[in-house]
């Protein structure tokens, strides 16, 4: 497999990526896969971030509640109420993004039409 | 046994006062020895019955008429209730009570031949108390029924399924295999059901109609009672958004419960408030509101 090199000096895959909205509760979430020069522009983003030391959990509630972006090594960047928090085998980082930059990038690497119109981190999309 | 002062050829004393009128003073009378024995020997037996009586140390509420009988023991160094065989309720060895709804003690104290007898009062008293003590106690059927259809109303149900989140919340294949409609069925899948798919009639786009029909073909079971318990099986209910559906399962304690996805099932709307009925509930999207369903245990196939 192809890889190149991140910000932070760790391989990042050419192949593998994906990404995932977390918006329904009766059918399956939706999910794509991520390019590998979008996948390095996202990953960037994230860890340009501020860290946290703390951050809220995840809410039980229905309708749009975040995403995420996977890499191919399991790695994962989690992103919901201001924060996207990034997990992987040894760490896992807190970061604030109050503008939710990363979220909403995450969201605009989705082929057009998988996700329902108007969905926006901002807008949560919980209420039409 | 517990020797009694009685037994001994001691005095008693027993003041017992007709809580009646709100002007004059109310009757009292003080009772001793064997008429002593025998209301206190009623009184612990109200108390020990379970019945509906009410023995209390606490002032009546607010009432125009009968409200009861006072009993107060008149020598503290010498508790009626501790000389008798039977134990009277803990609080009238120490100070007064007030009893109501007590037929058996009532009838003995109200009676013509009772206590009062020599409380110089008319006759007309006692017609007025019978037909008072007979009001309070129609009064008091009137609120025992009205207090049954309210816990009717209130009811659990006793066939709905249990609030298990360790079961379900085990944050792996149950948690992530499991959507809302797996757990509105109460039936682990691990497939992330879909209504209608088990049985070749998978709902073809969202919408109220399709997910309803779909829900139908798995042999969920329309149920036009609303918001209420069935007598087998247990009370679902659907709702659409325009690009997905959503399951509320009715508890065994009348609340409803939900699990956005695969998220950890909750007791909790989006406003996070229990959710007493669905219909009322903060659905996030979710706002159109089909209707509720009934999962007959064992007759449900989905997948």
């Amino acid at each position: 497999m192809d890889t190149s090199r991140s910000v932070s000096g760790t391989p990042v895959a050419d192949e593998g990526w994906t990404a995932g909205a977390r918006l329904y509760a009766g059918r399956p979430d939706p999910t794509w896969s991520v390019d590998a020069t979008s996948a390095r522009a996202l990953r960037a983003l994230g860890e340009r971030l501020p860290s946290i030391e703390r951050w809220p959990s995840q809410r039980a509630s229905i309708g749009y509640r975040g995403c995420w972006l996977r890499a191919p090594e399991g790695a994962r960047w989690v992103a919901y109420d201001g924060v996207v928090v990034a997990e992987s085998d040894s760490a896992t980082i807190g970061r604030r993004d109050a503008e939710r930059a990363f979220e909403r990038a995450v969201l605009q690497s989705a082929p057009a039409g998988l996700l329902p119109p108007g969905l926006a981190p901002d807008g949560h999309a919980r209420k039409p | 046994m517990v020797a009694t002062v009685a037994d001994k050829g001691e005095s008693m004393a027993l003041r017992i006062t007709i809580d009646l009128f709100s002007g004059r003073p109310n009757p009292s009378v003080v009772v001793t020895g064997l008429e002593e024995r025998e209301l206190l020997e009623r009184l612990a037996g109200t108390a020990g019955r379970g019945r509906a009586a009410t023995t209390s140390a606490l002032p009546a509420g607010p009432a125009l008429g009968y409200r009861g009988l006072l009993v107060e023991p008149i020598d503290e160094h010498a508790a009626p209730a501790a000389r008798t065989r039977k134990r009277a309720p803990r609080a009238a060895q120490r100070t007064r009570l007030r009893v109501a709804s007590a037929p058996d003690l009532e009838d003995l104290v109200c009676s013509p031949s009772g206590p009062f007898r020599a409380a110089g009062l008319e006759a007309r008293f006692f017609d007025h108390l019978a037909a008072e003590t007979a009001r309070v106690r129609q009064a008091e059927g009137f609120r025992a029924t009205a207090r049954a259809r309210a816990a009717a109303a209130n009811e659990s149900c006793a066939c709905a399924p249990l609030w298990e989140p360790e079961w379900w919340n085990d944050g792996g294949p149950i948690q992530a295999g499991n959507n809302c409609y797996n757990y509105a069925v109460n039936y682990r899948s691990d497939s992330y059901a879909q209504p209608g798919r088990a049985n070749g009639a998978m709902y073809a786009s969202i919408s109220p109609a399709n997910v309803r029909a779909a829900a139908l073909a798995d042999a969920l079971l329309d149920a036009p009672l609303r918001n209420k318990c069935p007598r087998k099986g247990h009370l679902v209910a659907l709702c659409v958004s325009d690009w997905d559906f959503h399951w509320y399962r009715k508890q065994r304690s009348g609340n409803w419960t939900h699990k956005p996805g695969p998220d950890p099932i909750t007791q909790l709307d989006n406003a996070n408030v229990p959710i007493t009925d669905p219909r009322t509930a903060d659905r996030g999207p979710y706002t159109r509101f089909v209707g509720f369903l009934t999962v007959l245990h064992g007759h449900v196939k989905i997948g």
